[in-house]
């Protein structure tokens, strides 16, 4: 009970904390209580662990949270005041509508990864990438996805799956087939990955389970509030578009990049060497099946059993009657997700995304300029310091994201020089519209100084 | 490094916890036997391969798995490839038509060509017989840096050079046509004399162009060199041309095949009886021949008359009378302009041989040594007129003479065959009329701590300048190393040695 008290004035504490500070939305002012709280649910839940195999089990959540903070102090999450009072809202929502839910314990943090993912940890502590902030289009959407995550908790999802795992592993059939591998005299390696793949057959396929009972359950706590319900299925259909493409809006390099004084140049997105292989897909002899399992498949199956047991479709819309929270969240997150992607030095991506967004309207023209110019910067420094192939993967034949690969063939095929008087050529170009902005001002005279100007 | 996509809402929770077993982890794990880099006679890299053993077959067969990436460094194929136990990966060049790997088996005593076509299937293996002393041969030519085992000729085929254990040794070149033309061998006479040794240097459509060497015993050290130029088409010789010691000795040091169809030979000439390895050269030369052997031009550039005159001073501004050059490379620009790239070098006598001389009577040690000192590079007009002499600075570097009776020609190509010279490659952009020059300097500082850079001189619209990398991070905790990549890059690998991480990322050189 001591130690309930404890963490819930911690979690208070985080909330009020990070209400304080903006200096750093990567490393919050409040790290301390942080990782306090995160080190608190930890014990709490590792404390609970018995059976089995309980010490092995313990020491992968206890890695786990080792993990999660040091992800924390490397910057891997986003403390914005903005972004959590409006999902407050609407988890505040979610909690009023289903009072069986105990969420003291629990917090959701923000992760600055791009890929459309949320998760549940199993403790208490729960994330949700910017990707699928970025990717969902209505707080109904959203809401049901945190729903479904709540249900994973409830259902105590992630320590069964681990122990499920666990006693697959250590079974006495497991056991068994890895001591005939080692008796063989060959073919022990292909045997060996062979056991890895059948392992990790049956955790994927205990996974589309278990991702179906917390779509059932999710949308149980989903439907006692008063979002849209059939904006699950749509949730749903967000998810499984995204495996094909995330990055399709029209990259249009050859205007973005073309000045009066420093016309674009063809040759910039020319790939110029042959390819080893006349392949459209990497081969690999040793690849395992469990590699190859898509998640389209999961999606679809998950979809036709929520309409199944739901009957979704007939239900009747309702009105939307209050303000859409995860629009207030995407106004933040539009800005995030390319300050985010240009602090990590991902200039690709930061590019990619003030392009769609300036072009969509969800940024203005002012950061958009800003940050164009200081990408540009950005990329003269890492260049100069041979650091540009660590953060921006060049180009790769095997890729859908066909956009995505032409701005790193842009950003790979320009030299050092190129890129000195591209900076300088956008600076100047755009300076009549940012007037009054320091910021823009202080890149415009580092280019103006490189060029001699 | 990064995973843009899993679109999936997940209770946390993956496949990585198997990882936890790690005996299955062990047991499954793939054991490296080598890697390299897809390298053309330009050494521009066309890719990445890495050579793993996976299993122990029956009958001492072997599962290895052979990895390729591209020049961008993204994985392509992984192909499972089944040998005998002893087999290593010799060689591996790639031609626009195929990949062809050279697999070496000493207990088997062969060379096992293996081929892989643009869709990733295998070809027909050949096989190729060589003997114990076949392959010391083979070693030794490897080691001197100037023996091409394998070299790709752009949309036509491989040339397989290896070594024959005739008479007296001899060599053998194979083309393989992997355009659906006629495969061929052009081999040293069955009876020849002398030890023969040929190193092919040049191919195009038309014709192959290798360097032979020629020699009575194995301490002699009179080389005789020879051109020879064969039809791709049918392996016939068209022509030779020989610079013996007696009426015309010459070093080669590069050969180009141009549009107009002529041969650009390159390097330093000799006074006639001179050893090539031992004398002074005189100066350089550049020499037109057309494809019917026909001199057209032979243009010779003297130390004397004119390189002495216009050689600027050290990079510390003396100059000295007893340093000599020792080239590396000549390029010939798409201007028509040669460039020659060098060290600088001087007999010292070396403070450590002495001391060691003074402490063990018997020798062992060498009281001289090889001061490399700064890249030189000496700019040529189109009818090989010297224009400039640029000095480019860099660290000294020692080595221990091989013999201290020798001249500093010899022990300078000695050293040159053990790596003595901080020169790394040269890289040629045809495409874009540059060329990379890449050598490694230790540079020493004042007032921090030395450290190890790899500097490259490049050649861009008729100017040179120079980029370095440095070797280490000024925490030491993480090692860097440089490797050639594709035209106008490096391919750096860092290693981090704290998080024991290492990492891999190609970087554009900056002109």
């Amino acid at each position: 009970m001591r130690l309930r008290i404890f963490y819930l004035f911690i979690f208070l504490s985080i909330s009020v904390a990070s209400a304080q500070t903006n200096a750093n939305e990567y490393i919050p002012k409040n790290l301390d209580s942080i990782k306090g709280y995160l080190k608190a649910i930890n014990l709490k839940f590792i404390d609970g662990i018995d059976g089995k195999f309980s010490s092995k089990i313990k020491k992968i959540y206890k890695d786990r949270d080792e993990k999660v903070i040091k992800a924390i102090e490397d910057s891997a999450y986003v403390f914005n005041v903005r972004i959590k009072q409006n999902l407050d809202v609407l988890l505040r929502h979610v909690y009023d509508a289903n009072p069986q839910i105990h969420s003291k314990d629990y917090y959701f943090f923000i992760n600055n990864s791009l890929v459309p993912n949320a998760a549940c940890y199993g403790d208490g502590m729960f994330e949700i990438n910017l990707g699928l902030l970025s990717r969902l289009d209505s707080e109904d959407e959203l809401a049901f996805v945190i729903c479904h995550e709540i249900a994973h908790m409830l259902l105590n999802h992630s320590l069964k799956g681990v122990t499920k795992a666990m006693l697959n592993l250590y079974s006495d059939e497991t056991k068994n087939k890895i001591e005939e591998i080692k008796r063989q005299e060959y073919g022990r390696t292909r045997a060996a990955l062979s056991v890895i793949d059948e392992l990790n057959i049956d955790i994927l396929n205990h996974s589309k389970e278990v991702e179906a009972q917390a779509d059932s359950l999710g949308y149980i706590l989903f439907s006692n509030t008063k979002y849209k319900k059939p904006k699950a299925l749509t949730a749903l259909d967000k998810l499984k578009k995204v495996d094909d493409m995330v990055f399709s809006h029209p990259m249009k390099l050859d205007s973005v990049f073309n000045f009066e004084n420093y016309p674009f140049k063809a040759y910039w997105l020319e790939e110029n060497s042959t390819s080893l292989f006349d392949i459209d897909k990497e081969i690999n002899d040793f690849q395992l099946v469990s590699d190859s399992i898509k998640t389209h498949p999961e999606i679809v199956f998950r979809k036709e059993k929520l309409i199944q047991e739901f009957d979704i479709i007939s239900e009747e819309k309702r009105d939307q009657y209050f303000k859409d929270h995860l629009h207030e969240i995407k106004k933040d997150v539009n800005i995030k997700v390319v300050k985010s992607t240009f602090d990590l030095n991902f200039l690709d991506l930061a590019i990619y995304h003030l392009i769609e967004r300036y072009n969509n309207r969800k940024i203005d023209i002012e950061y958009y300029h800003l940050y164009m110019a200081k990408v540009l910067q950005r990329l003269y420094e890492i260049k100069k310091t041979h650091e540009m192939g660590k953060y921006i993967p060049p180009k790769s034949n095997f890729s859908k994201e066909k956009q995505l690969n032409l701005i790193r063939l842009f950003l790979h095929n320009l030299e050092l020089k190129e890129v000195e008087n591209l900076g300088f050529a956008y600076c100047d170009e755009n300076q009549p519209k940012m007037l009054n902005n320091k910021e823009f001002e202080d890149v415009y005279m580092f280019f103006k100084k490189i060029n001699n100007q | 490094m990064r995973k843009i996509l899993i679109p999936i809402i997940v209770c946390l929770f993956s496949v990585s916890l198997i990882a936890q077993h790690k005996s299955l982890n062990e047991i499954a794990s793939f054991k490296i036997r080598n890697a390299g880099a897809l390298i053309d006679k330009n050494k521009d890299v066309d890719g990445y391969y890495y050579y793993y053993e996976v299993d122990k077959l029956k009958k001492k067969q072997r599962e290895y798995a052979i990895k390729l990436l591209d020049n961008n460094l993204n994985e392509t194929v992984t192909k499972s490839y089944i040998d005998n136990k002893n087999t290593i990966l010799a060689d591996s060049k790639f031609n626009n038509q195929a990949l062809m790997f050279a697999m070496f088996n000493k207990k088997e005593e062969q060379f096992k060509l293996v081929a892989f076509d643009r869709k990733g299937e295998q070809g027909e293996d050949i096989i190729v017989p060589i003997n114990k002393k076949e392959m010391r041969w083979v070693g030794f030519m490897e080691q001197s840096g100037a023996f091409n085992l394998l070299l790709p000729v752009d949309n036509k085929g491989f040339l397989f050079n290896y070594v024959k254990d005739n008479k007296k040794i001899g060599y053998s070149l194979k083309y393989i046509a992997t355009d659906g033309g006629t495969s061929w061998n052009y081999d040293s006479p069955d009876d020849a004399k002398e030890i023969m040794m040929l190193n092919p240097i040049e191919a195009n459509n038309e014709v192959v162009v290798a360097m032979q060497s020629s020699k009575k015993s194995v301490l002699s050290q009179t080389v005789n060199m020879k051109i020879i130029v064969l039809d791709i088409e049918t392996g016939k010789l068209l022509f030779e041309k020989e610079y013996d010691r007696e009426n015309n000795p010459r070093l080669i040091t590069n050969a180009f095949l141009t549009k107009e169809k002529t041969l650009v030979l390159l390097g330093e000439y000799f006074d006639k009886g001179d050893n090539i390895l031992k004398a002074s050269s005189k100066g350089l030369f550049s020499q037109i021949v057309d494809l019917s052997g026909k001199e057209l031009a032979d243009n010779k550039v003297g130390w004397t008359e004119r390189i002495d005159k216009i050689m600027p001073p050290d990079s510390d501004g003396k100059k000295r009378a007893s340093t000599y050059v020792y080239f590396h490379d000549i390029v010939r620009t798409q201007k028509g302009t040669f460039y020659c790239v060098g060290e600088k070098y001087r007999k010292t006598v070396s403070l450590a041989g002495v001391l060691g001389m003074a402490a063990n009577a018997r020798g062992g040690n060498s009281m001289t040594q090889l001061t490399i000192t700064d890249v030189v590079i000496f700019e040529f007009d189109a009818n090989f007129k010297l224009n400039d002499i640029k000095v480019f600075k860099k660290g000294k570097s020692r080595a221990p003479s091989i013999m201290d009776i020798g001249s500093p020609q010899l022990n300078a190509h000695a050293l040159k065959t053990l790596g003595a010279f901080d020169y790394e490659f040269t890289q040629i952009d045809t495409g874009r009329d540059r060329f990379y020059v890449n050598f490694i300097d230790y540079e020493r500082l004042k007032g921090e701590k030395n450290k190890s850079a790899f500097k490259t001189i490049m050649y861009s619209d008729g100017q040179l300048s120079q980029d370095k990398i440095y070797l280490s991070e000024s925490k030491g905790r993480t090692k860097f190393r440089v490797f050639p990549a594709k035209l106008g890059h490096v391919m750096l690998m860092e290693y981090n040695k704290k998080e024991k991480k290492l990492d891999i990322h190609l970087e554009k050189l900056n002109i």
